[in-house]
């Protein structure tokens, strides 16, 4: 644990975004009035299509942008128009951006060679690095000698080793496949947990902010759709796009009959009518036009006679410790329900089925919002 | 490179017969109307009709004919440094330009490349002539007396070479640059360095590909070139094309000027072979 003391000492500062605003001429607003307070040594990713401006808050707080309008603050510094190597944060790129002319043992001496470290420290420091990301020995290789996830773990202590309290992460592991990826994430969040730094992480990719994050900030076409924790975002998703963009999710169109105490009727389906708590639902008046969003876990398929929908089988995929059937329902739209293995596949393309769900679980939103 | 291969072997569709085939003409014309002629030419340096190396020997022993080749040396190594030195910052610039600005940057660039190279020299004596725009500015300024010799002096051939050249010099580098991710001089900055320690540390030794290209293409060429020096430069700035010119066109003496040829293609060949030297150690770059 010596080598990790060697690399971080510094605790994680916090980041606040105040009411940051980044447009470019009149006509494209990138990021728009974006607040966002990160505590120190937090974990947090953000998330959202491309073109969400995801990045360009990334870079703001780089400093590789200079926001239109808005405060940053960094530690207890405003470092809102401060250059970018004088911020000392830590960051990793998309492509990793390893120095192609420089041995991995330089790429990482490359920071403190900036920061006038002796040496003698450097050349400490540097193998301490290399050994915790396990590729001692490895100093004197050019980067393109190496494997994605071994650049990748370059370009991890090449951020690290300058002690920054906060590491930027562009889509670090966008490059690597399926199973280095999720190896990955694990070596993040092992790093994070030992050397304390706040990272502040981009990905377009919900399963990995899912599994990496204290909280997620999800954004949509420049602003803040939703902060929270994993849980809150797939279990109160706070609107129709972060519920769609987290996990899957079916969509049903109804309409809100009555409000009744706690609950609400709605009519699914132009025919069921279903009882949902007041408390999932957000904004709805009566008589308006709704969406109900439901996850594949809180569907079940039934017998057609005593479920509350019903509909046809289009076909079903097996996605290892379960199924998902996906129902055609009257109304035509395709809902997506979880089975036990075995289940579903055992019926016909075609055949007639009712589905159950638990009204407890689903998440109502007005039509348009 | 990899492009290179695949497209190689899309190319592998064709038969090599037909490949071959289709081939013929350019290799035809290439044997024809290159090899043959400087075949021909340089035979000439060492057959009178017999082998001899006289005429080489009167190239390399008089000191008239081996300070030629040492001026040009000089010259192009001069004009080779000066376009670089203008060049480099223009080729920056136009990698970092987007838009419109790009566009009038390259057009400025471009713009001379498809001009002829006599009118760009006939521009300059116009401009340099005793009664040209310039001399008539510095006396309308009362800078000068009378009119200075700005002509068919040395400095004249440098700078007529220089601006001729610069595009051969900007592009390679323009191209070195472009290829250069924009990621890393983020990270160079991002990791504590300034702007110019990261053009110093990252941007430039990247970009050495491209500067080895550059300067190659603008020594080589300077090493022959004709018109220019033959047009702004005087009897003392006389160059090794010009020489050459003169001993097969004036003189008629073709052997001593295929002897003068063989010595400035080696000269050029020896400088090919070495930039390649560097340009291969910096590959790994």
């Amino acid at each position: 644990m010596n080598s990790v003391s060697m690399l971080n000492d510094v605790a994680g500062a916090g980041v606040a975004v105040e009411s940051i605003r980044k447009s470019y001429g009149t006509v494209v607003t990138a990021v728009d009035d974006v607040s966002l307070k990160v505590k120190p040594g937090e974990f947090v990713s953000i998330l959202g299509p491309s073109g969400s401006g995801k990045t360009t808050l990334l870079m703001m707080i780089a400093g590789f942008e200079r926001p239109t309008s808005g405060r940053l603050i960094i530690g207890d510094q405003d470092m809102t128009y401060t250059r970018p190597e004088k911020r000392g944060l830590g960051m990793v790129f998309q492509r990793y951006a390893l120095f192609p002319h420089m041995s991995v043992a330089d790429n990482i001496a490359y920071p403190l060679k900036r920061r006038g470290v002796s040496r003698a420290e450097i050349r400490q420091r540097v193998e301490a690095a290399l050994k915790l990301i396990s590729l001692d020995g490895l100093g004197t290789r050019m980067p393109t000698a190496l494997s994605g996830g071994q650049q990748q773990r370059v370009a991890v202590a090449r951020a690290l080793v300058s002690q920054p309290p906060v590491m930027l992460m562009d889509e670090p592991l966008s490059a690597l496949d399926k199973k280095l990826r999720d190896q990955m994430q694990l070596e993040i969040m092992r790093l994070h947990r030992t050397v304390g730094v706040t990272i502040i992480y981009v990905t377009h990719d919900q399963e990995e902010a899912l599994s990496l994050s204290d909280r997620i900030v999800v954004m949509n076409r420049g602003r803040i759709e939703q902060v929270g924790t994993p849980d809150e975002l797939y279990d109160e998703p706070a609107s129709a796009f972060v519920a769609d963009f987290i996990g899957r999710t079916s969509f049903l169109a109804a309409t809100c009959l009555a409000v009744e105490g706690s609950n609400a009727r709605m009519r699914v389906n132009d025919a069921t009518e279903v009882i949902v708590p007041v408390s999932r639902c957000r904004d709805i008046v009566v008589g308006a036009r709704v969406r109900i969003a439901v996850r594949p876990e809180a569907l079940k398929l039934a017998v057609v006679g005593s479920a509350q929908l019903s509909g046809t089988l289009e076909g079903s995929r097996f996605v290892g410790s379960s199924e998902l059937a996906f129902v055609r329902i009257a109304n035509g739209e395709l809902l997506q329900v979880q089975t036990e293995p075995g289940v579903s596949r055992k019926l016909q393309a075609g055949s007639p089925v009712g589905i159950m769900f638990d009204a407890s679980r689903v998440s109502v939103f007005r039509e348009g919002a | 490179m990899a492009a290179r291969m695949t497209s190689t072997s899309t190319a592998g569709i064709y038969s090599p017969a037909t490949a071959l085939v289709l081939l013929l003409p350019l290799i035809a014309l290439f044997c024809g109307a290159f090899l043959y002629p400087v075949g021909r030419l340089l035979a000439m340096a060492v057959f009178d009709p017999d082998f001899t190396v006289r005429h080489l020997a009167k190239a390399v022993e008089s000191p008239l004919y081996v300070n030629v080749f040492l001026r040009t040396a000089r010259i192009a190594a001069a004009v080779t440094l000066a376009a670089f030195a203008l060049g480099y910052p223009v080729a920056l610039l136009m990698s970092r330009l987007s838009g419109r600005a790009a566009l009038f940057v390259t057009a400025c660039v471009l713009v001379p490349l498809w001009t002829s190279v006599l009118v760009r020299s006939y521009a300059w004596i116009v401009l340099l002539q005793t009664n040209g725009l310039v001399n008539g500015l510095l006396r309308w300024l009362g800078l000068t007396e009378g009119p200075l010799k700005l002509l068919y002096t040395e400095a004249t051939v440098l700078v007529a070479m220089t601006h001729v050249l610069l595009p051969y010099m900007i592009l390679p580098i323009y191209g070195a640059l472009r290829a250069i991710p924009a990621d890393y001089e983020r990270a160079a900055r991002n990791l504590g360095a300034g702007a110019v320690t990261s053009f110093i540390t990252v941007t430039l030794p990247l970009s050495l590909p491209g500067i080895f290209a550059g300067c190659l293409i603008v020594f080589i060429l300077s090493l022959g070139f004709y018109i220019t020096p033959a047009l702004v430069g005087g009897p003392e700035t006389l160059m090794a094309a010009t020489l050459i010119s003169q001993q097969a066109t004036e003189l008629l003496d073709w052997p001593f000027a295929s002897a003068l040829s063989l010595l400035l293609l080696a000269g050029t060949l020896v400088v090919v072979v070495v930039f390649r030297r560097f340009l291969s150690l910096s590959k790994g770059l």
